[in-house]
C-alpha cells in the first residue's frame, strides 16, 4: 500500500546532500584533493577545513601533540587525521546501518 | 465543530492531501479535517480556525515541518503537532523530538502501519483534554511527588540509557522499585540518581508486594541527602578558563576520573559564542598546563558547535583526539565541558568508550 508515499521526481526526495567522502587540505588550508559531493558547497567544505586545522594548531600550541581528531556531531562523524600541518579529512554520514556497523566487534 | 476535533493536515502534494484526508475522516471520533498546502498558509489559517491537531510533512519546500513547527510552538502552545517523516532516521527523530514535536511517523506503507497510524492519531485528538508536556523539564522527584499527592496508583517505568527500572505506588504511596539488582529501597536511590531518561506510566500493581515501608517523603529526603553527600571535587575553570576553581559535580565523573587509563579530568563552563574570538590561550597559561589544555578543549568545542550549526550536523555530541603523549576525550556534561586526559596505550576505540561515558555521567 502505497497511501502515504508521494510520486515524486527522484532528485526531489534526497532534500539535505548525504556528507560522505573525504578531502584533504594543506597547511594553509587549500584544498588539494576532494571526493565530497559538490552539493556541500566549497564555502562550507572551507569552514569546516579551518576549525579542524585550527582545532590541531591549537593543540600543538597547548603542548598537545594530537595526529588524529574524532567529532561527533548527531548526523555526521568526522575523521581527521594531521598531515604535516595539513590534514586528511574524512565524512562519515550517520545511518541506521553505519551506527549498526559500528557496534558490531571487528574481527581480526 | 470544537476545535478539539478539527485536524489540520500540511503538505505540499496535493493528490497525497486528499489521500490524507480521506484516511483520517474514517476515524471514530469523525473529526474536520482541514488542509493547506504550505507553511504560511497553514500559519495564516491557524490564525483564524482553532485546531486541535496539526499533521504535517517533513520533506516541503519553503519551510519545512520542522520550521514551521517552531512558529506554531510560539504562536500556539496548545496545538499538537505531528511530523511526518519520509524514513525512520533516527537522527531526525531525535531532532524532531527534542524540538518539543509530539509524534514523529514515518509514513505508513501498509494497511498495518495506517490503521497504528489512525489510532494514534484518534488517541492524539481524543486526549486532548488535558494533561503536560515538556514533562523533560522535570525531574524524577517531581514526577514522584505528582503521583504521590495525587493519590494515584501507578507503575513508573523509566529508561536512562540502556537501564530500566522501575518505581511501584499505589494509593500514593510508594511500595516499592527495581533496578538491574536492586530492589526496595537501595533501588529507589538509585534511581533518584538519574538525571535524564524517559518514563512511562504503566497501569497500577496493586498485588504488588511491599518492599518499602517508609514514607514517600522521607524517601526523597534522603535521596536528596545521598546526593549531596555523592558529590565530589573536581578541577574545575571558570568562563575564561583563566582561574582555577573547586566546584562540585556529580560523583559519577569522578569514578570515570579514577578508572584505569585516565590520567585527568577537567571541566569548566561550555564557551558561548561571543567568547570564540579569543582563542589565544590566558596570558596565565602555561604550555602544557592543565590550564592551556582546558582552553583549548573549551575552543575547539565552541568552534565546532558553531561549524556543526552552520552545516546542519546536528549536535555536537563529543570530541575524540589521539595524541602522541596523551588522547584526549570531551562531552558535554549538563552545562559542563568535560575534558578527559587519558593515557596514550589506550586505543581509539577505548578513547571513544571512556568519552561516551562522560555523556552518560
Amino acid at each position: 500500500m502505497s497511501l502515504f508515499s508521494k510520486s515524486r521526481p527522484p532528485s526531489r526526495q534526497p532534500k539535505e546532500p548525504c556528507l560522505k567522502g573525504a578531502f584533504t587540505i594543506d597547511a594553509r588550508g587549500r584544498f588539494i584533493s576532494s571526493t565530497v559531493p559538490a552539493s556541500f558547497s566549497a564555502a562550507l567544505q572551507k569552514e569546516l577545513a579551518g576549525a579542524v586545522l585550527k582545532a590541531f594548531r591549537e593543540a600543538q600550541a597547548a603542548q598537545l601533540t594530537l595526529t588524529e581528531l574524532v567529532f561527533e556531531f548527531g548526523g555526521l562523524r568526522v575523521t581527521a587525521k594531521e598531515m604535516r600541518g595539513g590534514a586528511i579529512v574524512f565524512l562519515h554520514p550517520k545511518t541506521p546501518e553505519s551506527q549498526q556497523a559500528a557496534a558490531e566487534p571487528i574481527s581480526t | 465543530m470544537p476545535s478539539t476535533h478539527r485536524i489540520l493536515l500540511l503538505d505540499d502534494d496535493v493528490d497525497l492531501l486528499d489521500r490524507y484526508r480521506k484516511a483520517l475522516e474514517t476515524m471514530p471520533t469523525r473529526p474536520e479535517i482541514v488542509t493547506c498546502t504550505s507553511g504560511a498558509k497553514a500559519l495564516a489559517l491557524l490564525e483564524s480556525t482553532p485546531v486541535a491537531l496539526m499533521v504535517s510533512d517533513f520533506d516541503m519546500p519553503g519551510m519545512d515541518g520542522l520550521q514551521v513547527f517552531s512558529i506554531v510552538r510560539r504562536r500556539f502552545p496548545k496545538l499538537r503537532y505531528v511530523v511526518m517523516m519520509p524514513t525512520s532516521d533516527p537522527a531526525m527523530r531525535s531532532r524532531a523530538y527534542s524540538a518539543g514535536v509530539d509524534l514523529v511517523w514515518e509514513k505508513p506503507a501498509s494497511d498495518e502501519d495506517l490503521a497504528l497510524f489512525q489510532s494514534c492519531i484518534e488517541g492524539l485528538v481524543d486526549n486532548f483534554g488535558g494533561g503536560f508536556r515538556g514533562i523533560q523539564h522535570k525531574s524524577l522527584v517531581d514526577l514522584v511527588q505528582l503521583e504521590c499527592l495525587s493519590q494515584s496508583s501507578s507503575v513508573l517505568k523509566l529508561e536512562h540509557g540502556t537501564n530500566c527500572g522501575r518505581i511501584w505506588i499505589n494509593g500514593g504511596e510508594v511500595i516499592d522499585a527495581e533496578v538491574a539488582n536492586l530492589e526496595g529501597e537501595p533501588a529507589f536511590s538509585e534511581l533518584m540518581r538519574w538525571k535524564a531518561g524517559s518514563f512511562e506510566m504503566l497501569p497500577a500493581e496493586p498485588d504488588r508486594h511491599r518492599r518499602i515501608d517508609v514514607s514517600w517523603q522521607a524517601l526523597l529526603l534522603d535521596s536528596a541527602q545521598a546526593a549531596d553527600e555523592q558529590l565530589a571535587e573536581i578541577s574545575t575553570y571558570d568562563a575564561e578558563g583563566t582561574h582555577r576553581v573547586t566546584e562540585a559535580l556529580p560523583s559519577r565523573l569522578s569514578e570515570i576520573e579514577t578508572a584505569a587509563g585516565v590520567e585527568f579530568l577537567l571541566s569548566g563552563a561550555l564557551p558561548l559564542p561571543s567568547e570564540l574570538r579569543a582563542a589565544t590561550p590566558p596570558p596565565d597559561a602555561a604550555a602544557g598546563s592543565d590550564t592551556a589544555v582546558f582552553q583549548w578543549a573549551r575552543t575547539t568545542w565552541g568552534n565546532l558547535e558553531a561549524v556543526g550549526r552552520k552545516l546542519g550536523l546536528g549536535p555536537l555530541r563529543q570530541i575524540e583526539g589521539i595524541g602522541l603523549q596523551r588522547h584526549v576525550g570531551m562531552s558535554a556534561v549538563e552545562q559542563n565541558l568535560v575534558c578527559l586526559g587519558l593515557n596514550r596505550s589506550l586505543s581509539p576505540a577505548e578513547v571513544r568508550e571512556k568519552t561516551k561515558q562522560l555523556s552518560a555521567a
